[in-house]
């Protein structure tokens, strides 16, 4: 459902993604875990293109969110001038275009087919950055409620002002959400006013009331007083076992070893390990998540 | 004494006190005007500026934005006045145009700075939120930043309006002729002087009307804060 192919990020001079690449299946509960500062929030913030990868490109439902990576297309990158070029010089398909991908041989100008190819790629591929964003919900470290609006209007503001929804049904959604979450009481209530357990659960409800085919977690719980951790963890079960595909970033191990059908172990902006909960905390295979493992274990 | 004596002949000469009362009027019309362009420009380059962070089609117009602010900022709105008038807008009956848009435009970057300032002071996590959820960068901004930014952009803009107010006292500086909007407040002071060679009475009531007028202005932004602190009460 969504596909994240060879996901590179810099900040500046920082590289933080290296090559990132990795199928998410409907239904499936990813939990990724790593070190601070591996990345995780940046690969998560690069699904949804909060953060626009300089690499790469994200897929979901057969459909291009970011531009293309004329990398990832050797049929691109056959057009361009510096493959024309290099082939006079090499005379090996296969090295030339390996050669560019590697070296990342690509100029701004690469000739009109190159790019008009490029475009009409796009053109064929590419969905709506906003209408991507709509399928996948994503909830915050900090919450991000909406201070201006009351909780209902948190809720249903979104589904409104895209017409996928009319006010009547929207708040007929958001209430039902509500009573499902015992928070209706609090419906005209400014987010200020409540607990951070609270804020996060209406922060997760906000994006179910989009419909979303994938919920995206950051540290969900990582701001959340320790006696609020339960109610929330608690919400987000039941969302796994309601069917939602979920990619959660968390520090709790036990509840990812709960929820999870894959774990991935990323470290230095690469994943270095992923497989089944069994299989990366009982009997994990690489050194460094072992390391980080018997750490936080 | 003579100087009681010279304010009662201003407050009781209906030619004098006219002078004052039209002054006045013109001094509030010009602010008033050129408050407003100055609004809409600076609300503009303002959102300029802010949606070029993550648009490339907008570089070159925030570019331009940035060059605006820059210059205003940077020289003293007299220089700007005597540019309007005697180099730029040079064609008879502009001239209350030329003064006019000198203020407004001078105006607009100050408030450009506010609106800026107010805009990037509410967290980045309300816009990705936004985002997030599929709305557009415009739907985010007029949606949930700006109404959050406002609260913090009213007591900064208030200022400005008083300064704006009192800035206008240069007007005379480019010839003000009675009956034209060119004729403000401070003008009508030395009108007066001229007619009763007493610079301090006219100066002490033309004094008190910009005092009243400020302290009005002050008064109503505060109710304003409170009514906008009220309605969504965090
Ligand atoms: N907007 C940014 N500008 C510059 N550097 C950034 C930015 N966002 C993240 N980084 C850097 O990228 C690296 C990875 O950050 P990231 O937030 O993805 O790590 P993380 O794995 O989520 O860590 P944590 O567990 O602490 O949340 C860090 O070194 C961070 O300083
Ligand atoms: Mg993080």
């Amino acid at each position: 459902m969504i596909s994240i192919r060879n996901i590179y990020k810099n900040f500046g001079n920082l590289e933080v993604l290296k090559g990132v690449n990795c199928e998410i299946k409907k239904g499936e509960k990813i939990v990724i875990i790593g070190a601070s500062g591996s990345g995780k929030s940046t690969l998560l913030r690069c699904m949804n293109l909060l953060e626009e990868p300089t690499y790469g490109e994200v897929w979901i439902d057969g459909k291009m969110m970011t531009h293309v990576d004329p990398y990832l297309h050797p049929e691109l990158l056959e057009k361009s001038k510096t493959f024309q070029k290099l082939l006079k010089e090499q005379n090996n398909h296969d090295e030339v275009i390996n050669n560019i991908v590697n070296n990342k041989l690509l100029k701004k100008m690469e000739g009109k087919k190159f790019h008009q190819a490029k475009k009409e790629f796009e053109k064929e591929n590419c969905i709506d950055i906003n209408v991507g964003r709509q399928k996948m919900g994503m909830c915050f470290q900090h919450f991000n409620l909406f201070n201006n609006l009351t909780i209902i209007n948190n809720l249903i503001l979104a589904p409104v002002e895209l017409k996928l929804m009319t006010k009547d049904e929207a708040i007929a959604k958001a209430s039902e959400l509500l009573k499902r979450i015992g928070l209706y009481d609090k419906k005209d209530e400014y987010p200020s006013k409540l607990s951070g357990g609270q804020k996060q659960r209406i922060a997760i409800i906000r994006s179910l009331c989009m419909n979303p085919e994938v919920m995206l977690f950051d540290e969900p719980t990582s701001a959340l007083d320790p006696e609020m951790v339960g109610e929330v963890l608690n919400l987000m079960k039941e969302l796994a076992n309601s069917g939602m595909t979920m990619v959660v970033v968390t520090h709790e191990m036990g509840f990812a070893r709960e929820i999870s059908s894959r774990v991935i172990f990323m470290d230095g902006g690469v994943i270095v390990e992923e497989g089944t909960p069994q299989n990366v905390f009982d009997n994990p295979q690489n050194e460094r998540t072992k390391a980080f493992l018997s750490k936080v274990l | 004494m003579k100087l009681f004596s010279d304010i009662w002949k201003i407050l009781s000469t209906k030619e004098y006190l006219g002078y004052l009362l039209q002054g006045f009027g013109n001094t509030l019309l010009i602010t008033l005007i050129a408050a407003l362009i100055g609004l809409v420009l600076g609300f503009l380059v303002a959102i300029i500026k802010i949606f070029a962070l993550d648009n490339k089609y907008l570089k070159i117009p925030a570019f331009i934005c940035n060059i605006y602010t820059t210059v205003i900022r940077g020289t003293p709105v007299a220089l700007q006045l005597f540019i309007m008038v005697f180099a730029i807008l040079v064609i008879p009956g502009f001239k209350v145009t030329a003064i006019i848009l000198t203020f407004g435009i001078n105006s607009g970057a100050y408030v450009s700075e506010n609106i800026r300032a107010g805009i990037l002071s509410i967290d980045k996590g309300q816009t990705e939120a936004g985002r997030s959820l599929g709305l557009s960068s415009m739907k985010t901004m007029t949606k949930i930043v700006l109404p959050q930014a406002v609260k913090n952009v009213i007591p900064t803009i208030g200022n400005e309006l008083i300064a704006l107010l009192k800035e206008t006292a240069i007007v005379s500086m480019v010839g003000s002729t009675v009956g034209t909007l060119t004729f403000d407040l401070n003008q009508a002071t030395r009108v007066i002087n001229k007619s009763i060679s007493n610079y301090l009475a006219p100066s002490i009531l033309a004094g008190l009307m910009y005092l009243a007028i400020v302290y009005l202005i002050t008064v109503f932004i505060k109710i304003f804060e409170r009514r906008l602190r009220a309605s969504d009460k965090h």
